[in-house]
């Protein structure tokens, strides 16, 4: 990335590195974007420890109760404490988030590189194959894989990996078409490089930032889709505490449920989702010279 | 013009095709077969079970059973529901115009809202009006549809009861019953496509106003409003019609997804039933129509993009 054209400081000391974090934490978008997911990972990590109950406990004398000393965000139909289960959701959505951030990344990077690299059919056919994954409907999909392998909670990581493959291989091919042109990449083929070699040590080193970018993107997407899902009864399986599951049993009880059952999961799966996305577009800001004056 | 209308549609053949071979494939690599799904117990009445595979062409080979499934298709017959034992056909064709109805509504709703937020936004960019409108345009992409649709329910379903909660009845109903019904599932799911649009359409705006034909039309004294409408929205809209796209495949999940909320009685509460009871034609024909109309869209979407926009067409 060119670093020159920002306006900043530079002492002797800095180095790239250096730099960007100074530019990640004075930037207000990476900064909010990362507390939060930072404040959501320390949640799903500490969960047994924050949360005051079990979130399987089952308790037939107090269901649907009011918030209370001891149960501080009410209880669901089966009398389970509201707080502990939200706790616990954390970890599914996070779960999903990282495995589909990751998958997808791979992914891109196995087909989307080879594809920009060598170009010619593969390229066509990947690219044609692309296009059409993209702008089918995701849940479709998901539906689809569902009803196939049965729902569960690795349905929804598989069905959500395939469907941000795409959008990841096109990224990663965009970028690497770009790259390859330049001179560093030229001079490797010169002195004889192996192909292998010029895709891992010379372009996929500078296709990182798109890719963080995207992968960031994707996680946000991938929790939203495992609640979607989740709330159709496709995905996790109760009793397995997943926002999305809570939502639904938010509806089916629409009349006798505690307001708490729809506000909390809700809450906690925007805010989370805000945070990925706050930092993938900060990210965008900071890694991309186009989008930089914005 | 009619030659890049060729093209285009030359292009929507193996798309659509790649789409049949997809759903026809999928259902096929599920492991519980329709007929134990019938039954219960595998082989229960061996007869019986020979006889309905044979009905519905169950015991062919699968490249046979897809010839003949594409054959049945193009001459309109959707065949019969394995587990309702009714014909699909007229399922579908009084679920669709609903879906599509609602499709539309939110559409509605979504450019309602993204059309004049962004205006406003870029007309006074940099400003906490800006600022206010960027914050929740981003806090309703992050939100899931669903998640919208329940908060709605609650407050204006459940607490202030001026809505109704479900639409199941909404064959039987006044026209004023429906409009009431679809009040609320056009709003949860416009308003959160609104915001993707009209992120992308305010970037647009912002990133023309010192385009030189914006400058030109302020020069020769066209008002600020009148730049924005008639020479930067015009451009920006081109742009973000690429973007309307894309939305629309997002849509359409939410709209199945609403669908469930609100028990509004549409192709998506169909696929849905279709996919938890393994009813292989239904879900078959939901998702072929689901993915044929967007292809359509998509392709409409195209032309309208080239109309609007003739550089398009001499690419």
């Amino acid at each position: 990335m060119n670093d020159q054209a920002g306006p900043e400081f530079r002492s002797r000391a800095d180095t790239p590195r250096g730099l960007f974090l100074r530019r990640f934490l004075k930037n207000k978008k990476t900064l909010i974007g990362s507390i939060l997911v930072m404040f959501f990972v320390l949640v799903a990590i500490f969960a047994p420890v924050l949360a005051p109950g079990s979130p399987f406990e089952i308790n037939a004398l107090a269901m649907f109760e009011a918030p209370s000393s001891h149960y501080l965000f009410g209880t669901d139909d089966l009398g389970r404490d509201v707080f502990s289960r939200a706790i616990y959701g954390a970890r599914i959505s996070l779960v999903t988030a990282f495995i589909v951030g990751i998958a997808s990344g791979v992914v891109g990077v196995l087909i989307g590189l080879p594809a920009a690299y060598f170009g010619g059919r593969f390229d066509l056919l990947v690219m044609r194959a692309v296009d059409v994954a993209v702008s089918f409907p995701w849940l479709l999909l998901a539906l689809m894989i569902a009803s196939i392998i049965g729902a569960s909670l690795t349905t929804v990581i598989v069905a959500l990996s395939i469907i941000s493959a795409p959008g990841a291989i096109r990224v990663v091919r965009g970028k690497a078409l770009s790259v390859k042109e330049e001179t560093y990449v030229v001079v490797a083929t010169a002195i004889g490089e192996s192909d292998g070699a010029i895709m891992l040590r010379y372009i996929l080193p500078n296709c990182v930032g798109p890719i963080l970018v995207q992968t960031t993107l994707t996680m946000s997407l991938s929790i939203l889709g495992e609640a979607g899902i989740s709330y159709l009864g496709f995905g996790t399986q109760p009793p397995t505490p997943s926002w999305g599951l809570m939502l639904a049993d938010a509806t089916d009880y629409l009349y006798s449920a505690p307001p708490t059952l729809v506000i909390l999961p809700g809450l906690l799966l925007l805010l989370l989702v805000l945070g990925l996305n706050f930092l993938g577009d900060g990210l965008r800001d900071l890694l991309d010279p186009k989008f930089r004056r914005m | 013009m009619i030659k890049y209308v060729i093209v285009r549609l030359a292009l929507v053949f193996p798309t659509v095709f790649l789409i049949s071979i997809i759903v026809f494939a999928a259902i096929h690599l599920v492991p519980g077969d329709p007929i134990t799904v019938m039954f219960g117990i595998e082989g229960y009445y061996p007869e019986a079970v020979e006889r309905i595979k044979k009905f519905y062409n169950l015991d062919k080979p699968i490249y046979v059973q897809y010839v003949l499934w594409l054959k049945q298709l193009a001459s309109l017959d959707f065949g019969n529901s394995i587990v309702r034992g009714e014909p699909i056909l007229p399922l579908i064709t009084t679920r669709f115009p609903r879906t599509i109805m609602l499709t539309f509504g939110s559409m509605l709703v979504a450019i309602a809202f993204s059309v004049p937020l962004a205006m406003m936004a870029a007309k006074k960019h940099n400003t906490y009006i800006d600022v206010a409108i960027s914050g929740i345009s981003l806090t309703f992409i992050s939100m899931p549809t669903f998640l919208l649709a329940v908060l709605m329910i609650m407050l204006f379903g459940v607490y202030l009861d001026i809505l109704p909660v479900t639409t199941h009845r909404f064959a039987s109903g006044t026209t004023w019953d429906v409009v009431k019904g679809l009040i609320m599932p056009c709003l949860s799911a416009g308003l959160v496509t609104s915001a993707g649009i009209a992120r992308m359409l305010r970037t647009e705006l912002v990133d023309n106003l010192h385009k030189d034909y914006v400058l030109f039309a302020r020069a020769k004294g066209a008002s600020d409003n009148r730049a924005l409408v008639f020479h930067n929205l015009r451009n920006a809209v081109i742009a973000t019609a690429t973007l309307v796209g894309l939305e629309l495949g997002y849509l359409m999940s939410g709209v199945i997804i609403i669908e469930i909320v609100f028990s509004y009685p549409g192709m998506g509460q169909l696929l849905l039933d279709g996919v938890t009871r393994r009813d292989y034609p239904i879900v078959q024909i939901t998702v072929l129509v689901f993915a044929l109309t967007f292809v359509v869209i998509n392709f409409i979407t195209d032309l309208l993009y080239s109309v609007l926009d003739p550089r398009i067409r001499y690419e």
